[in-house]
């Protein structure tokens, strides 16, 4: 994003930035965006706050690479719609119809910088790096592996985005492990990670057991599948 | 998408979200219309807010115009306050019997009796378990930014909004809905934020 002469220097924007990127130096100087610190989630230009109409897109390649992590609706190079993990995730929200999801055995997702958000490509490829030689094999969304597959330049690496996630499949026996490995490597950097996990209804209690075991809690909301779903003739 | 378990940090009564979708191949034609009709008969159970990020949603758009835009395909997300008022939406889902997939966000005790109590046999779970390394914020900021389980709400604007409640320049429902302009997917519940915004501006 960026912010064109059009600014008044009224400053409505500034807390609107989930990432703090909006500044200004004074009020009625124009303000400007912190290419560093923005994300491209858009929400300044899109909620509309601004009188101006000094919100304005950036077609920056940078800026373009960012927008595929933060944006709700944002295309994807090669056809894939972001918001999609791209093949692979657990998808319970449609598992009474598709019967994806196989028993005793779950998806773990570790959502990065999750809330808020905010982290470098090269800080979340490194924990990547990390899960597989902890003998891990995390699965990331489809945007994700488009830059794996492309390469990432130091360019890329540097770039901040929204958030990206690790999806790893388990049985109820290997969860301590892996929180154990994440909780570790989390603690010596400044990223954090949301924990959730996927499963059929019937796995559910397994899970829920093997959490108690290690000493964690789960969390008050879950998302279920109520079982409505059905294929229609 | 798991964007709604994450509201987990805003734990408290009164806050479910339905989530109604089709699936290529499977049930989708015709589902426009579905959701359409599902939405005027679920609206009088008290629904506070409905749409999704395409078609959009009421937090930002009329009622008629997310109504209007909803077509095979969409994605419907419901918030609901009432838990008695949900259990009978539910109920008149299943005897709607439209084939989609209906997905409930809620506290987990409370929604375990709503399951139990309509005979619903759950298909699939997804759970929170945490944030490993967890960044400090408010607990009342980290309640009312999580309630966007798309990261759209930022910390700024609630700190802000709780100021100017404080000075009486607005009311809480008010600086709410200001915030909630910010959800594209309709998920963003109103009603609880106001709560969380009271409380920080008492601060």
């Amino acid at each position: 994003m960026r912010i064109n002469e059009n600014c008044i220097g009224c400053q409505a924007c500034l807390p609107y930035c989930p990432q703090g990127a909006i500044k200004s130096n004074a009020v009625h100087e124009r303000a400007f965006i912190d290419e560093q610190w923005c994300v491209e989630c858009g929400v300044c230009r899109d909620t509309d706050i601004c009188p101006a109409d000094a919100l304005e897109e950036s077609q920056e390649e940078m800026s373009l690479v960012k927008k595929q992590f933060g944006r709700l609706v944002a295309s994807f190079p090669g056809g894939e719609k972001a918001g999609r993990s791209g093949g692979g995730g657990f998808d319970v929200k449609r598992n009474d119809v598709s019967r994806d999801i196989p028993p005793s055995i779950a998806a773990l997702r570790l959502e990065i910088n999750r809330p808020v958000g905010g982290a470098k490509l090269g800080e979340i490829e490194a924990m990547r790096l990390f899960l597989e030689k902890a003998g891990w094999k995390p699965d990331v969304g489809g945007r994700y592996r488009h830059l794996l597959e492309k390469g990432f330049t130091p360019e890329i690496l540097d770039q901040r985005v929204l958030t990206a996630y690790f999806e790893i499949k388990l049985r109820p026996e290997e969860l301590g492990r892996l929180i154990g490995d994440a909780r570790a490597y989390l603690r010596k950097t400044p990223l954090w990670a949301s924990v959730n996990i996927a499963c059929l209804g019937e796995t559910y209690p397994l899970f829920l057991k093997a959490l108690a075991a290690c000493g964690i809690e789960t969390d008050p909301v879950a998302k279920f599948n109520l079982g409505l779903g059905r294929k229609l003739s | 998408m798991t964007h709604t378990i994450h509201r987990s940090l805003s734990i408290q009564p009164g806050d479910f979200v339905l989530n109604i979708l089709s699936t290529k191949g499977i049930n989708r034609e015709g589902s426009g219309d579905k959701i359409r009709e599902i939405v005027r008969r679920l609206l009088p159970f008290g629904a506070l807010s409905f749409g999704n990020p395409d078609d959009g949603c009421t937090l930002r758009d009329p009622a008629e115009d997310v109504l209007r835009k909803l077509h095979d395909g969409s994605n419907l997300h419901m918030v609901f306050g009432d838990e008695q008022k949900l259990k009978e939406a539910i109920g008149i889902l299943r005897e709607m019997d439209t084939g989609l997939s209906v997905v409930l966000t809620g506290p987990t005790g409370v929604t375990d009796s709503i399951i139990q109590d309509l005979g619903l046999k759950v298909d699939s779970v997804h759970f929170g378990a945490g944030i490993l390394n967890k960044p400090p914020l408010h607990p009342d900021v980290e309640a009312v930014v999580s309630l966007c389980g798309h990261m759209r709400v930022s910390p700024r604007l609630v700190e802000q909004m709780s100021v100017r409640i404080a000075e009486g320049e607005l009311y809480a429902a008010e600086a709410a809905a200001k915030i909630g302009r910010v959800c594209r997917c309709g998920c963003f519940n109103t009603a609880v934020a106001a709560q969380r915004l009271e409380r920080l501006a008492k601060r």
